[in-house]
């Protein structure tokens, strides 16, 4: 018996030695981390959602139109200030009275299926994205256009119904880029086939797609034999991903995360942000039809407090238009800073002395500052007596209910462009789509942005813009309240990448591995 | 000589019916379509669709012609009864559905998700077996005593921590110390990269197989001391049965009926409710497939890996119940 027990303890400790022996070697073996990369790649690209939408015209999501903007080109790219230059084509020719754009492709381009790419692809292209069926989401960006030709195979020629200033921003975007016209889209929704720096070559739902380098680039070759983005959602097994080597590259939109992510061997580079954070009045809704009660809130917030305390101080205080050609200036607005005695005044005047009680609905999961952002608004107005109660929705919800019109205030980050004329006319215009969303147009409005689109002497723009700009902050549509910042984690090997505003990734075809 | 009572058709369908396999697979079949009208439910009184979640506020822009015809895409447009009964359909018939958003078949989905979970769950059941049940004994061998205290505050701290915070705090301190990160690299299935795939289920299994233990341990010793007390226990040792006998014949045997149920309801939990694990560790999992399914509204995804994890519940209550029965011989005579 008592032998029997000692057996069974040998036998015990030798498969216990076993077994770790085998998780040490494990442990040891099979790691593809960064010192066993190649100088070619694969570069690893951290995302944490997948790059659902590969149809390029009707993807919505950062993630997709990171990767397509690697796989298609657009007839016009940005240079690093945003500005339109040439892409697919050369900046194109503008007739005098601005309605007939000539743009003249580059020679010897071609799909990465060896196709070539000519102006009728890009005829093609353009007239799809105007084709409702298509749902094309740049469709109404191109709606000056009146008409597509391709009088041979290196000319497009835009006639426009009238003159569009915006257009050449418009083309620059992943959601105009140029497909190739012999493809089925429902086949290029599986697999993308464009002109850009990398080829698609497969895809792991929810894990992993991988490009390879498209030797025949027209701009030049490509610095890496491939480039993978890797699906790692929660955002603080990306920034150890970083860390250990596993992704060579990540974006994220918080400076938490971001420090957590620097290391010796991970670089952090800060850039600015476009888009805008702002507090939605629906003006038209029965809680802010008066101008005192809108004001009230305006003079009653203090933004640089929400900078501090949402975005922890890594964002800056701005007005309507962000892009930097165009930019507001946030002191030009009524109270640009808090005066809780104005506030006072505008509510008395409003007829609601003792204040009022209102709801702000607040997105959860479309941004990581919403709800900090909500909290210090809603401690804020609470000095003046302003009641604001949080709805939180999830992503999906808070859509339907924000686009309905539904609610008297909302919580927002909003996406801008170069040109400030798109991002804003749908909300502020009398046939804008989205104008059920602001609840706020006049017929002053409505002529100054159809001059703003119709103003090419980008001098006289600005004025236009700052004029609407002013109209708005003085009737306090919205509570617009700062711009926030972009880190792109690289890590050492990473070389070639230029940062530049909003994030963009139009150098990463450049990117080389050290 | 006995006479044989011959029952009539209703007395023998009776006794079918109360037979207790028929009445086991019929409360599971009940169980499985209340799942499945339930998600369905729920599903869809949570505003928002699919088409607000793929073409978010760009879907402001839309038509009301492109929106019915998303809508029709989407199997939108039909009512709620014929949404399920078409869904049911296809289950019935083998097709689960399809994901737009991963271009793929449910099933093919599913396919490659739940052999992730299932590796996870078994890894994560034996740990905690092995570290339950032996914390359980070790506490029970002394009770009252410092091995009794150590162990049951161990317990409560592995019960009291989220696995989101131990998995994170685990994963970023091998990372930083060793630069040790198995799971920032793209997953390798069991039958690819066998060394990299163990690499990369250690620390979920082990965060996961911690937090079950916990309660594994404190049935264990809870058990192990009720049946010490024990008449038949007493017998056996005024019998002469040899102490360690005594220990693993009578009561470890015994002790352990309450145990595997326990193990089994925690196993059916890991099978669905390895979500958050699946996410910190970005293991491709069907928690994470029922996560990524609700945040993109896709319905059929959710719906029926729901159903599938439902059956794989529902089995494993079965399998439960049967190690249940040859633990304790006693209860196939009940």
């Amino acid at each position: 018996m008592l032998r029997r027990d000692r057996r069974t303890t040998r036998r015990l400790l030798a498969a216990g030695a076993a077994a770790t022996a085998l998780a040490t070697m494990a442990a040891c073996s099979g790691s593809d981390n960064a010192s066993s990369k190649g100088a070619g790649g694969p570069l690893v690209f951290g995302i944490t959602a997948d790059a659902t939408q590969l149809l390029p015209w009707t993807a919505t999501a950062v993630q997709s139109q990171h990767v397509l903007g690697q796989v298609y080109s657009s007839l016009l790219d940005q240079d690093d200030k945003l500005n339109p230059v040439a892409g697919l084509a050369e900046l194109p020719h503008v007739s005098k009275d601005g309605r007939t754009y000539t743009f003249t492709l580059k020679s010897g381009v071609t799909f990465t299926d060896g196709s070539a790419l000519d102006s009728d692809d890009v005829k093609y292209s353009l007239d799809r994205i105007l084709d409702p069926d298509t749902k094309a989401v740049a469709r109404s960006s191109l709606a000056a256009v009146r008409k597509v030709t391709a009088p041979d195979k290196t000319h497009v020629v835009l006639t426009l119904k009238a003159q569009d200033a915006s257009l050449l921003t418009a083309l620059t975007s992943v959601n105009t880029v140029v497909l190739p016209s012999d493809k089925p889209l429902a086949s290029l929704k599986r697999k993308p086939v464009g002109s850009g720096p990398y080829a698609y070559r497969n895809r792991t739902p929810n894990q992993s797609l991988t490009l390879v380098r498209n030797a025949d680039y027209f701009r030049g070759r490509p610095g890496l034999r491939s480039l993978e983005f890797r699906v790692i959602q929660d955002k603080n097994s990306l920034a150890s991903a970083l860390r250990s080597g596993s992704v060579d590259m990540a974006i994220f939109d918080d400076s938490v995360t971001a420090k957590t992510a620097k290391s010796g061997s991970v670089s952090i580079h800060t850039v600015d942000q476009l888009d805008y954070h702002a507090l939605q009045l629906r003006a038209d809704s029965r809680t802010f039809r008066g101008l005192d009660t809108r004001l009230a809130v305006q003079c009653a917030i203090d933004r640089e407090q929400v900078v501090k305390t949402a975005a922890l101080g890594q964002g800056k205080v701005v007005g309507p238009f962000t892009s930097p050609a165009f930019a507001s200036d946030p002191d030009a607005r009524p109270c640009p800073k808090r005066d809780i005695k104005a506030a006072k005044k505008h509510l008395a005047d409003a007829g609601r002395p003792k204040g009022f009680a209102f709801t702000a609905l607040v997105p959860q999961g479309l941004y990581s500052t919403a709800t900090d952002e909500a909290q210090n608004l809603q401690a804020q107005l609470g000095d003046v007596g302003i009641k604001m109660k949080i709805e939180t929705l999830d992503s999906s919800a808070y859509v339907d209910r924000w686009l309905a019109g539904k609610f008297d205030a909302a919580i927002a980050l909003n996406g801008a462009v170069a040109d400030p004329a798109p991002a804003y006319a749908r909300y502020f215009t009398s046939d804008g789509n989205f104008n059920k969303v602001a609840g706020y147009h006049s017929a002053a409005l409505d002529k100054l942005f159809a001059e703003g689109i119709a103003t090419s002497d980008t001098g006289a723009r600005k004025e236009i813009y700052a004029k609407i700009s002013r109209n708005l902050e003085d009737n306090a549509a919205w509570i617009w309240l700062y711009s926030g910042r972009s880190y792109i984690a690289t890590n050492t090997r990473v070389h070639g990448f230029r940062p530049v505003i909003d994030a963009s990734l139009q150098s990463l075809w450049e990117t080389k591995l050290g | 000589m006995t006479a044989t009572v011959q029952l009539s058709p209703w007395g023998r369908l009776g006794r079918l019916v109360t037979h207790p396999v028929v009445r086991r697979v019929a409360e599971a079949v009940l169980t499985l379509v209340g799942v499945s009208v339930l998600t369905f439910v729920v599903l869809r009184v949570l505003p928002g669709d699919q088409i607000t979640a793929a073409y978010g506020t760009d879907a402001g822009d839309l038509t009301g012609a492109q929106r019915a015809q998303l809508r029709a895409y989407y199997g939108l447009d039909q009512p709620l009864t014929g949404q399920y009964l078409s869904w049911l359909g296809g289950i019935l018939t083998g097709n689960l559905g399809f994901s737009s958003n991963a271009g793929q078949s449910v099933a093919h989905l599913t396919a490659h998700a739940l052999p992730v979970t299932l590796e996870l769950a078994v890894l994560a059941i034996v740990l905690a077996l092995a570290l339950g049940v032996l914390g359980g004994l070790l506490a029970a061998s002394r009770p009252g005593a410092l091995r009794d205290g150590v162990t049951q505050t161990a317990s409560l701290l592995a019960l009291s921590a989220p696995v989101f915070l131990t998995g994170t705090v685990l994963a970023r301190v091998l990372a930083d110390s060793f630069g040790w990160n198995p799971n920032g690299q793209a997953y390798a299935p069991l039958t690819g990269n066998l060394p990299l795939n163990l690499q990369q289920m250690v620390l979920p299994a082990l965060v996961l197989g911690v937090s079950i233990a916990s309660p594994i341990a404190q049935t264990t010793r809870t058990a192990v001391l009720d049946i010490r007390g024990e008449d038949f226990i007493n017998t056996a040792r005024a019998k002469g049965v040899p102490e360690r006998a005594l220990q693993v014949r009578h009561v470890l045997r015994n002790a352990l009926i309450p145990v595997v149920t326990m193990s089994g309801l925690q196993f059916g939990f890991l099978l669905g409710g390895a979500v958050v694990v699946e996410q910190v560790f970005s293991l491709p999992g069907i928690g994470r497939q029922v996560l990524l399914g609700m945040g993109q509204k896709e319905y059929a995804v959710v719906q029926s890996t729901v159903l599938v994890i439902a059956v794989l519940f529902v089995l494993v209550n079965l399998a439960t119940d049967l190690v249940y029965r040859l633990v304790d011989p006693r209860v196939w005579s009940r």
